[in-house]
This record gives structure tokens, C-alpha cells and sequence, in this order.
């Protein structure tokens, strides 16, 4: 029983108790952003084999795709700070798994 | 003193220093427990987690097999730092879920989580077999591909000093020394100078090849005039693989069995966060460095083969070095970087190895102290193996073994992340989906078939994968309703 609580804990119950709504809500919008960068790094808008021109010494798709990343980057480690990840699983009692 | 006589002192110096390492964590060791050898008593800190996490993700794939790449490939390696960076993005999906549970549950190994979620299943037992021995083969071939760029960067450090079959033997001799020490305590510890010595190594690499090109703006202009395809606009095939590529990195690195032991080791949830913010940085200044490294190549060396590319690290290291004394020993630091880099991946993949085999396919009991034993019996004989291996093929590019390792660990993924997230999912439909995935990645490779439209096989199989597993466990769901005997997990628990 005390398995069947914790899979269901692990795989059906959002994260946290909703305490921290707004943690949760601003790291799906922060993903959802990460997502949409990764889609736009990719420079399957432009024409195939057209010569670019050089910024910074980059052609420009380069540095477009760069852009992106450091923006997930930045993005993606202010997801993880505020992150809720549980020390233990709360339905735990001292079961073990076997 | 020449180049291959600093090389083999400072090669000296670094495994000295090692050893010291791995003699002190065996004397912080608490028990012989599974948890103690395998995950250092779940106890690693902020700075230590993270840099065993670096130093175990850039390996010698990333530090030797990238900018060959990036010589092939050209520009459009930039892809390179989206996709190491989408490997911290995906960890969103696993790591809030199964850290808690793991902690609760005192998991060492992935198929811990396997066990738990799915061992009371029919067919639950042969799901956490498959998933252990796709995640077997996978890291035998990472490690063999460390190995391999081990002997490699001996070879060039000492300038030919040491050849590489020796350098193979002697520095997997070394890993395996350390990790037999002192486990996961050593490895980590070792790591954390590894990882010191790589961005080290990769900062001066960096201002070195900078300057000797005059710049960006010089070093691509010279790419240009060299090779136009290299530095103009991607076509559509090599854009589709750009995507399946940043798909395939992410998902299957997220079920690195190393990886996966990092998230039960860490001390507390606080510290994992933390150290999963940084690393999202990192592919910043290592796989984009690497990047620019490969890049600078195509002008310096126009005809090399798709494996001599591989050695264009060596090569331009080489080209550093012959400039005069002080740049020789410059050039030794970044190699001993990179060689730490290397065997930073070796040990862990090497440690994971033994605690997968000794419990997930042998079925021995993780709060077993025996089954570190067996772990450690076990690591020797596969290090020995692949050394092996490693000194009679040397003619496999280090990036077409990433893709053939990942095609298979990406087949892991559904009893992972779909496992943690839907509780619907059942272990019969997603050990079937997983073997036709894996049939699908192991016939694209016989067949020579890597990609289709720039897709990987493995890929595809994945969503073979996923259709099937989801399929059928919905399928399976009005039967569970209905409480059909053998079909409910509480019927078979209780069995």
C-alpha cells in the first residue's frame, strides 16, 4: 500500500502543495520560453546555402543561434532556482521499494 | 626540456596527484555499503556536484570528437552548445520527481526506479533487465570511446613518448585503481581536479587560438575562402538533423546511468538545484570553445579524413607547442585538461557499470555491503575488456559512437519520464515499446542507415517507442478496470 501511495505521489500529484503556486506557474512559463528559443536557433527560416553576413565576427544565423542559447541559459538556471524539488517523498513511511 | 619529456612529467604529476585523491576519500569512507562505495554516502556538496557533473558530461567526445566535428560539420556545430545545454533543460522532467522518491527509497542504481515503479507488474521484472542492459551497452561503448581518447591524448601529450596502446593500458590501469579505492568519493574528488584542469586548460586554448587568428572575424573569413559550405546558411536536412540532434542529446543523456547516480548523491534537493543551475552555463565555455577549436582547424589543415579529423585538437596542441618552451608547457596544461576530462568520464561511467551489473542484472540486493564487492569484480573485468577493445579498433570517429550509444539509451527514456509522470503507463506495452525502439536504432546501424531525412533511427524509434507503450497501456487500462487477474499492479504486488 504504502508503494501504491508513492507511485501515485510520484506520478499523478503536481509538485509541492500548492503553496508555491507562482514558483510552479513562472517555471512553466520560463520552459515554455526555453522551448520557443530552441525552435528559433535553428535557422530553418532562412534559405538553404545563402552566404550570410559577418557581426562580431560571426555569420549571422551563428550568432542568432547563440543568442538563443545563452538566453536558455539564463532562463533555464532561474527555472532551477526556483524549482520545488521535495527532500523526501512525503508519502514515504519507511517502506522500502523491495 | 622538450615537449615529450614535459608531457611525461606532468602526466606523472597528475596521476600522482590522483592517487593521493583516492587514498584520502578511501579514509573518509564510512561503511562498505552499495550506498557508500557507489553514490560517496549521498553527501556531495554544492561545488563538488558540480564539478563531477561537468566533468563527467564533457568528456573525451566533447573534448576530442566535437571539434572534429566541428571541422567536418562547419558552422552549424554550433549546435553543439544548444544540445549539451537542452541535456539540464530535460532534467526538469526527471529530477523533481525522482529525487524525492529515490532519497525515500535509497536507490543506487536507474533500475532501483525501474523496480520500484514497475517490479510488481507482469512482465515488470524482464522491463527492469531490458533497461539495464540497453543502459550496459550504451555506457560499454562510452567507455570504450574513452578509452580510446585516453590513448590518443598519452600519445600526444608525450609527444609519441608513450604510444597509445600503453597509454590505454596504464591510464585505464589508473581509473580503476582509484575507483576500486575509494568509489564514487574517489571519483568525484578526482573529478573536481579534472574539472579545475579542463576549463583551465580550455580558457587558455581559447585565448591562444584567438589571438593567433586575429579574431573572430579573421577566422571566419579564412573558413570562408577555404570552404564557403562551412560558414553559409545550413540546408533543410542539416537543420532537421540540427533538431533531432538537440532531441536526442537531451532526452537520452538524461538517462546516463551517471547522470541518474549524481541526482541520488547529491547531499541535499537545495545542492542538486543549485549545481543543475550552473551546469546550464557550461556548455557556454566548454562545447562552444570546442566548437571554435574545430572551427579554426579547417584552415590550418584542409584534407583530413573523417577519423584524423578527430585529432585536430592534438594537432593544432602540437602546433602550439612547437613555438617555443613556454608555450610547450602551456600546451601540456590544456592536454593534461583534456586527459582529465576523460577519464573524469571514464571513472563514473566505469562505477555505474559495476553497481548496474551487480544489481540490475544480477539481481543482487542494494543494501547488500557483498554486492559492492561484486560491483567492483565487475568493473575490473569490463575495464579490461574494452582496453582491449580499445587497442585493436581504433578506426571508429568518436561521434559516430556517441550516436550509436544514444540511439539506445533514448529507448530508456518512456520508463523514465513517461514512468515518473503518468501513472498509467504499464510495464508490459513499455518493455515492448523499448524493444521495438531498440530493434529499429540496431537495424538502422546494421543497415547503414543512420538518419532518414536527417533524423536519427533512434529517434524514430522513439516514437515507435512511445506510440506503442502509450497505446498499450491504455489499451490495458479497461482491463485493469475490470480487475482482470494479472493485469493490476496491486494483484501482482500482492503476488
Amino acid at each position: 500500500m504504502n508503494r501504491e501511495r508513492s507511485l501515485r505521489a510520484s506520478a499523478s500529484e503536481p509538485d509541492g502543495r500548492g503553496r508555491s503556486g507562482w514558483r510552479r506557474r513562472l517555471r512553466m512559463v520560463l520552459l515554455s520560453l526555453v522551448a520557443l528559443l530552441y525552435v528559433f536557433s535553428i535557422p530553418w527560416y532562412r534559405a538553404s546555402g545563402e552566404a550570410p553576413s559577418l557581426i562580431w565576427g560571426l555569420p549571422d544565423w551563428v550568432l542568432v543561434a547563440l543568442a538563443c542559447y545563452v538566453t536558455v541559459a539564463l532562463l533555464n538556471a532561474i527555472a532551477w532556482l526556483v524549482a520545488e524539488v521535495p527532500e523526501r517523498d512525503d508519502t514515504d513511511d519507511g517502506d522500502a521499494a523491495r | 626540456m622538450s615537449f615529450g619529456t614535459f608531457g611525461v612529467a606532468a602526466l606523472c604529476v597528475y596521476l600522482g596527484s590522483l592517487v593521493v585523491v583516492a587514498v584520502v576519500a578511501r579514509r573518509s569512507r564510512r561503511d562498505l555499503s552499495p550506498a557508500d562505495h557507489f553514490l560517496a554516502g549521498r553527501d556531495l556538496g554544492v561545488f563538488v556536484l558540480f564539478l563531477t557533473l561537468y566533468a563527467t558530461a564533457y568528456s573525451g567526445n566533447s573534448l576530442l570528437g566535437y571539434p572534429g566535428e566541428a571541422y567536418r560539420r562547419g558552422f552549424s556545430w554550433v549546435m553543439a552548445t544548444g544540445f549539451m545545454m537542452s541535456i539540464i533543460v530535460v532534467f526538469h522532467a526527471l529530477v523533481p520527481r525522482l529525487r524525492p522518491i529515490a532519497v525515500s527509497f535509497e536507490f543506487v542504481t536507474p533500475g532501483d526506479w525501474v523496480r520500484h515503479r514497475f517490479g510488481a507488474e507482469p512482465r515488470g521484472g524482464a522491463l527492469v533487465l531490458a533497461v539495464a542492459l540497453l543502459m550496459t551497452i550504451a555506457l560499454a561503448n562510452f567507455l570504450f570511446a574513452q578509452l580510446k581518447a585516453m590513448g590518443m591524448m598519452a600519445e600526444q601529450v608525450t609527444g609519441g613518448l608513450v604510444p597509445y596502446e600503453f597509454g590505454v593500458v596504464v591510464l585505464a590501469g589508473m581509473v580503476l585503481f582509484y575507483e576500486t579505492l575509494g568509489g564514487m568519493r574517489a571519483v568525484a574528488w578526482t573529478d573536481a581536479v579534472q574539472g579545475v584542469l579542463m576549463m583551465l586548460g580550455l580558457a587558455i586554448l581559447l585565448t591562444w587560438l584567438l589571438g593567433e587568428s586575429a579574431g573572430l572575424g579573421a577566422m571566419t573569413g579564412a573558413i570562408r575562402e577555404v570552404r564557403p559550405e562551412a560558414v553559409a546558411v545550413p540546408e533543410a536536412r542539416e537543420c532537421a538533423n540540427w533538431a533531432s540532434t538537440i532531441v536526442l542529446l537531451g532526452l537520452a543523456s538524461v538517462v546516463y546511468p551517471q547522470a541518474i547516480q549524481r541526482v541520488y548523491a547529491a547531499g541535499s534537493a537545495r545542492t542538486l538545484r543549485q549545481s543543475l543551475a550552473l551546469m546550464t552555463f557550461m556548455p557556454l565555455v566548454t562545447t562552444l570553445v570546442v566548437t571554435l577549436i574545430g572551427l579554426a582547424a579547417i584552415p590550418r589543415f584542409r584534407d583530413l579524413g573523417a577519423v584524423e579529423a578527430d585529432r585536430v585538437m592534438p594537432l593544432l596542441l602540437g602546433e602550439w607547442a612547437a613555438t617555443g618552451p613556454l608555450f610547450a608547457l602551456a600546451a601540456v596544461l590544456v592536454f593534461i585538461g583534456a586527459l582529465a576530462a576523460i577519464m573524469s568520464t571514464a571513472d563514473s561511467v566505469l562505477l555505474s557499470l559495476g553497481s548496474q551489473l551487480a544489481e540490475d542484472v544480477l539481481g543482487r540486493s542494494h543494501r547488500d555491503d557483498a554486492t559492492t564487492q561484486l560491483g567492483k569484480r565487475i568493473a575490473a573485468g569490463v575495464m579490461i575488456a574494452m582496453a582491449l577493445l580499445a587497442m585493436v579498433a581504433r578506426d571508429v570517429t568518436l561521434w559516430g559512437l556517441i550516436e550509436l550509444k544514444m540511439e539506445l539509451l533514448i529507448q530508456c527514456v518512456p520508463a523514465f519520464l513517461i514512468g515518473l509522470h503518468w501513472r498509467g503507463l504499464r510495464a508490459g506495452p513499455a518493455l515492448v515499446g523499448l524493444l521495438a525502439g531498440a530493434a529499429l536504432a540496431i537495424a538502422g546501424v546494421f543497415l547503414d542507415v543512420m538518419r532518414v531525412g536527417g533524423v536519427h533511427v533512434g529517434v524514430i524509434g522513439l516514437g515507435v517507442n512511445v506510440a506503442i507503450a502509450g497505446i498499450g497501456s491504455l489499451w490495458a487500462a479497461p482491463r485493469l478496470a475490470q480487475g482482470q487477474p494479472g493485469t493490476s499492479p496491486r494483484s501482482a504486488h500482492s503476488s
